[in-house]
């Protein structure tokens, strides 16, 4: 009897306690850090399932979303892309796209904003991003971290989110994942989100310095939709390999790249 | 089921057809003939419904009396499940006919950017003949 009464006076003390947090919660320094660069007034409401607007174009690794004859890319990224043969890119295996490919991968997005935080569901491949934002209170990744995704870090600007993405690990389709150009652990992606109405605008800006003489650009717009997220993708990695058969070796040896694996029974046992 | 026709066409002689949803992270244009069109008919053997594209088994009698086994690649299975599609769209057994684009590599048999039609002249699916339309 007597510990119930200490513990129903701790629950008074901690129920008291977590009341005056809620209600300082608005004046709280965590909350004025995650706005530190922007007044409340110039956030832009991004909560909702976004899909491309109508008049997007089709990702072709040719013409969109970047023009590649155009890209400014320096000498090793065209030898890695002439050298590269196309079952060799890891999308064959389910691994998930990445930005600035994966901002126009014709699949539906969610964005929910937090105080510390921006999450981007993307019904493709199950991929969630979070955007840290400032005053979030985590440490930031060490020097040795990378990440399949990056990390990302972001803050309100003029009426817009500012997400800026580093420390990807190497992605041999990083760049485009139609036109099969890398990016290296040296890219930074910075997108701005803005919206009007119900049109979401994202500008995709890209620098990598292994990679690119110049950072790169396109826009990309989103409308509203109504319907919910088909979760989980569950990419099937069987599934995703089943058309490799049908395209014709690049190299006259194409074991050279395409290693083999010998049939069960026959493989060296020494 | 035999072959019915296995008909080789020009691009520019390819029916218009309405757009279709995309996969654009697994693009079928490496790996399909997009100026050829090839049209068969067979018998399913299974429906692999799953992402990033759902693969219908079709065995296929060839001219000489051989069996092959046709792939056909359809668009995302999230996409179809919007459609109201499921893993039980096809039944082993029936017959179907299908018109699209043919593997590129040759000696294979495979087929995407499909219009599928049942006996009865239902039409299944119909996509878009250009290519990166679907996966």
């Amino acid at each position: 009897m007597y510990s119930d009464l200490i513990n129903v006076s701790r629950y008074t003390r901690v129920a008291g306690t977590a009341l005056l947090l809620f209600l300082a919660a608005p004046y709280s320094s965590g909350t004025l850090k995650a706005q530190s660069r922007a007044n409340a007034s110039a956030i832009p409401d991004l909560n909702g399932i976004w899909f491309r607007s109508g008049d997007g174009c089709t990702p072709n690794g040719v013409t969109c979303p970047f023009n590649v004859a155009e890209l400014p890319l320096k000498a090793r990224a065209l030898g890695f892309r002439e050298a590269f043969d196309e079952p060799l890119a890891p999308k064959y295996d389910c691994v998930p796209s990445v930005v600035p490919s994966l901002v126009a991968d014709p699949y539906k997005v969610q964005m929910e904003q937090a105080d510390d935080r921006v999450v981007l569901t993307y019904e493709k491949d199950d991929i969630i991003r979070t955007v840290w934002l400032d005053g979030h209170g985590h440490a930031p990744p060490l020097v040795g971290h990378f990440f399949q995704q990056g990390y990302s870090r972001g803050w309100y600007e003029e009426d817009q989110l500012v997400v800026e993405t580093t420390k990807f690990t190497f992605d041999p389709i990083g760049l485009d994942d139609m036109a099969n150009l890398p990016s290296s652990t040296s890219k930074k992606v910075t997108e701005r989100y803005w919206r009007e109405g119900d049109l979401m605008t994202v500008e995709v800006t890209t620098e990598d310095p292994l990679i690119l003489n110049a950072p790169i650009q396109f826009t990309w717009s989103f409308a509203l939709s109504d319907e919910p997220l088909y979760l989980p993708y569950g990419c099937d990695p069987a599934l995703s390999k089943e058309a490799l058969e049908f395209l014709p070796p690049k190299y006259v040896d194409p074991d050279f790249v395409r290693i083999t694996v010998a049939p069960y029974g026959e493989q060296s046992r020494d | 089921m035999r072959l019915r026709k296995l008909a080789i066409y020009a691009a520019a002689a390819g029916i218009l057809m309405p757009a279709s949803p995309l996969s654009a992270h697994h693009s079928q244009r490496p790996f399909y003939d997009y100026g050829q069109w090839v049209e068969i008919e067979g018998t399913v053997n299974r429906f692999n419904f799953g992402n990033p594209h759902p693969v219908l088994y079709l065995e296929v009698i060839e001219p000489d009396g051989e069996t092959v086994e046709w792939k056909l690649l359809f668009p995302p299975a999230s996409v179809l499940m919007r459609r109201g599609w499921t893993a039980e769209h096809f039944v082993p057994g029936e017959v179907v006919t299908a018109r699209g684009r043919p593997s590129r590599q040759p000696g294979t048999h495979g087929m995407a950017s499909l219009t599928i039609t049942r006996p009865d002249g239902t039409i299944v699916i119909r996509s878009g003949g250009g290519a990166s339309s679907e996966n």
